[in-house]
C-alpha cells in the first residue's frame, strides 16, 4: 500500500537485550496511529530501525514497499522527529533547517514556511542551545515536515510542551492524516495522544500486545466500581458479581470487569440489592492500558 | 544536484553555520604568522649579520619560512575534518543527517570532500600569514623574500594540496574515533609530542630515517618541499651525526594520500556502520 508503515516480524537484540521481539503492524495513510508502550518497551528502536539508524537482527520494516535506505529523497517522503536534543546548540534554527533541506534536496523556501507552521518564526533566528524543551519539539516537528512528505514519525512530540502546545499537537496530528497522509505517533502516556489518535498499537517488552481501534482497548475492559448501599449487603453483592469482580477498593467498592455498568446494576437489581454506588472507572482508557501492560508482567 | 553534491553542500552549510571554522583561521593565521616571522628575523640577513644564523642561502630561508603555513598550521585541517564528524557524534545531529541522507558512505563522502575545501581554505590563509607576514620581514631586513620566483609559487600551490590532504586524514581519523575529547587528545599527542619525538629520534640511525620519511608529517613537509624538522637534518647532513631522508615531493603527496584513504577506509566499515541511537 503506497505511504503505508509495515513492520513485519522485526527482531533486534542488543547483545543481551532483545528490545524487540517478532514484532509485526501496518500503519495506514489517513489516521493517526499512536505507538503506545511504557518506557524501554522498544518503541525508539522500532522506528529508529525503520528510518534505517539501526539495523534489525531479523525481519524488516518498510515505508511504501521500500527501506528508508533505499528512497531516492527520504525527506520529501518520510518526516521524522526522534529526539528534542539532536541538535546543535551553537546552530540557530533556520540554520538547521537549511542545512537538512540543502541535504535532502528540499527547496529553500520551505524553512520560511515550516517555521511559521510550528510558531517559530520569532526565535528562528536564536541559537537553539538557548531553546526550551518545548521549542525545540516544535523545531523538530518543523524538520519532520519540512520535505512535505506523506508519511510522519513522531517520536514523543509532546514530551515536554505546556497545555497549549500540547493540544496545538494534536490539531496539527490530526490535519496532517485528514491531509491523508500516514502518521506514527509514540507516546507512552496514553492520555497525552488519546484525543488525537484513531488506531493504536500497544508493545511490552519489544512485543505487541494491543493493536486496534483506540476504541477497541477501552471496550474490552470496561471497569465498573460497585457498592452496596448498606456494607452490610457487600457479600451477598460479591457473590452476585462474583463472575465479574476482579478486586476490590480501598473503601470496601467492588471492581467488576468485562461489564458495563449498566449490567452491573441489573444484576444488582436481579438480586435485590440497592446499590450505593455505581460508576464506570474515570480513567477507563489509560486503565485499559495500564492493564494490558500489567497483564505482560505478571 | 546529485547525493554528493547535495551531500557536499550541506557539509559546508553545516560547517559554516557554527563558530570554529572561523576561530581556527584565526589562530592559524596568528601563529602562523609570528613563527614565519620569528624564523625570517633569526634565520634572514638580519641573523647574519648578528651572528645568530646559520647563513642560509636566500631559497632555503624563504623555503622555511613559507612553509610554516603547512609545517606549523596542517594541524588545523586535522582539527577542522575530525570536529566535523565527532560533533556529529556529540551533539546528536548525526540522527538528523543521516534522515536527510541515508546512505552513509554518501555522507562520508561529502565530509572528506568539504574537509579538502576547507583545508584549501586554511591553506589559503596560512599562505597568506606566511608569505605575509615571513616575506615581508626578509624584505625588511635585507633579505630576498623571493616573491618573484617560480618556484615560491610551487611551493605554495604543494602547500594547498598538502593542507587539503590533512583535512581528509581529520574525517578519517574522527571517524575511526567517533568520541570528540578521544579524536582531539590524539590529535594534539601525535601531532605535538609523538611525531616530533619520532623524527627527532628516527634522525638518529640511517634506517629510522629511511622508516621515518613514512610518517605523515615527514610525508607533508616532503610535499610543500620544506618543514620545520626536515631542514635540522637536510640543510646540514652532517649536523651533529643526524641521518636525513626525504621523499620526492610527488612520493610525499602520495603517502599523505594513502594514510587518508586507509583511515577514511577503516572509518567506512568500523564506526560508520554502526547503529544510531
Amino acid at each position: 500500500m503506497e505511504n503505508a508503515i509495515e513492520v513485519d516480524r522485526l527482531t533486534k537484540r542488543y547483545r543481551e537485550v532483545l528490545a524487540v521481539d517478532d514484532l509485526s503492524f501496518t500503519v495506514r495513510p489517513g489516521r493517526v496511529t499512536g505507538f503506545l508502550g511504557p518506557n524501554g518497551a522498544g518503541k525508539t528502536t522500532t522506528l529508529r530501525v525503520l528510518l534505517g539508524l539501526v539495523s534489525a537482527s531479523s525481519g524488516r520494516a518498510t515505508i511504501g514497499g521500500q527501506r528508508y535506505r533505499s528512497l531516492g529523497h527520504p525527506l520529501r517522503e518520510v518526516g521524522a522527529s526522534l529526539e528534542a536534543t539532536s541538535f546543535h546548540p551553537g546552530r540557530t534554527a533556520r540554520d538547521h533547517l537549511r542545512v537538512q533541506a540543502t541535504a535532502g534536496g528540499v527547496p529553500q523556501a520551505r524553512v520560511r514556511l515550516v517555521l511559521e507552521q510550528v510558531g517559530l518564526t520569532a526565535a528562528a533566528d536564536r541559537r537553539v542551545g538557548g531553546y526550551s524543551l518545548g521549542m525545540r519539539q516544535r523545531l523538530g516537528l518543523a524538520a519532520a515536515l519540512l520535505g512535505d512528505p506523506g508519511v510522519l514519525v513522531l517520536d514523543e512530540p509532546i514530551n515536554g510542551l505546556d497545555p497549549e502546545g500540547i493540544r496545538w499537537v494534536r490539531e496539527l496530528l490530526r490535519a496532517l492524516a485528514a491531509e491523508g497522509r500516514t502518521v506514527l505517533v509514540s507516546s507512552h502516556v496514553l492520555s497525552e495522544v488519546e484525543q488525537a489518535v484513531d488506531e493504536l498499537v500497544v508493545i511490552d517488552r519489544g512485543r505487541s500486545v494491543y493493536q486496534g481501534p483506540i476504541g477497541g482497548l477501552v471496550a474490552a475492559r470496561p471497569r465498573v466500581v460497585v457498592d452496596a448501599a448498606q456494607p452490610a449487603q457487600r457479600p451477598e453483592l460479591a457473590a452476585a458479581l462474583a463472575a465479574y469482580t476482579v478486586g476490590e477498593r480501598a473503601d470496601g467498592a467492588l471492581l467488576v470487569d468485562g461489564i458495563d455498568a449498566g449490567e452491573a446494576g441489573r444484576i444488582a437489581f436481579g438480586a435485590g440489592i440497592p446499590l450505593g454506588h455505581l460508576a464506570a472507572e474515570a480513567q477507563g482508557l489509560e486503565g485499559g492500558f495500564l492493564e494490558l501492560i500489567r497483564g505482560v508482567e505478571s | 544536484m546529485n547525493a554528493v553534491g547535495r551531500s557536499v553542500a550541506a557539509e559546508l552549510r553545516r560547517v559554516l553555520t557554527t563558530r570554529i571554522w572561523w576561530i581556527l583561521a584565526i589562530v592559524l593565521f596568528g601563529y602562523t604568522a609570528f613563527v614565519a616571522g620569528v624564523l625570517a628575523l633569526f634565520l634572514g640577513d638580519l641573523g647574519t649579520a648578528l651572528g645568530t644564523g646559520p647563513g642560509l642561502p636566500p631559497r632555503a630561508v624563504a623555503d622555511l619560512v613559507y612553509a610554516t603555513a603547512t609545517s606549523v598550521g596542517y594541524v588545523v585541517p586535522v582539527l577542522l575534518g575530525a570536529l566535523i564528524v565527532t560533533a556529529e557524534h556529540r551533539t546528536g545531529t548525526l540522527t538528523p543527517t543521516l534522515l536527510a541522507q541515508p546512505r552513509r558512505g554518501i555522507v562520508v563522502a561529502g565530509k572528506a570532500i568539504a574537509a579538502a575545501v576547507f583545508g584549501l581554505v586554511y591553506g589559503v590563509v596560512g599562505l597568506l600569514a606566511s608569505v605575509g607576514a615571513g616575506g615581508a620581514i626578509l624584505g625588511l631586513t635585507g633579505g630576498d623574500p623571493l616573491l618573484d620566483s617560480g618556484d615560491t609559487w610551487a611551493l605554495c600551490l604543494r602547500a594547498l594540496l598538502a593542507m587539503a590532504l590533512w583535512g581528509l586524514v581529520g574525517v578519517g581519523l574522527g571517524g575511526l574515533v567517533a568520541n570528540q575529547v578521544v579524536a582531539l587528545v590524539v590529535i594534539l599527542a601525535f601531532t605535538q609530542f609523538v611525531e616530533p619525538i619520532l623524527r627527532v629520534v628516527g634522525a638518529v640511525w640511517e634506517w629510522s630515517a629511511q622508516v621515518g620519511r613514512f610518517l605523515p608529517g615527514a610525508a607533508s613537509d616532503a610535499l610543500v618541499g620544506s618543514g620545520l624538522f626536515g631542514s635540522l637534518g637536510a640543510l646540514d647532513p652532517d649536523a651533529a651525526g643526524m641521518h636525513s631522508a626525504t621523499l620526492e615531493w610527488w612520493a610525499g603527496g602520495l603517502v599523505l594520500a594513502g594514510i587518508a584513504a586507509v583511515l577514511l577506509l577503516l572509518s567506512r566499515v568500523t564506526t560508520w556502520r554502526r547503529d544510531v541511537g
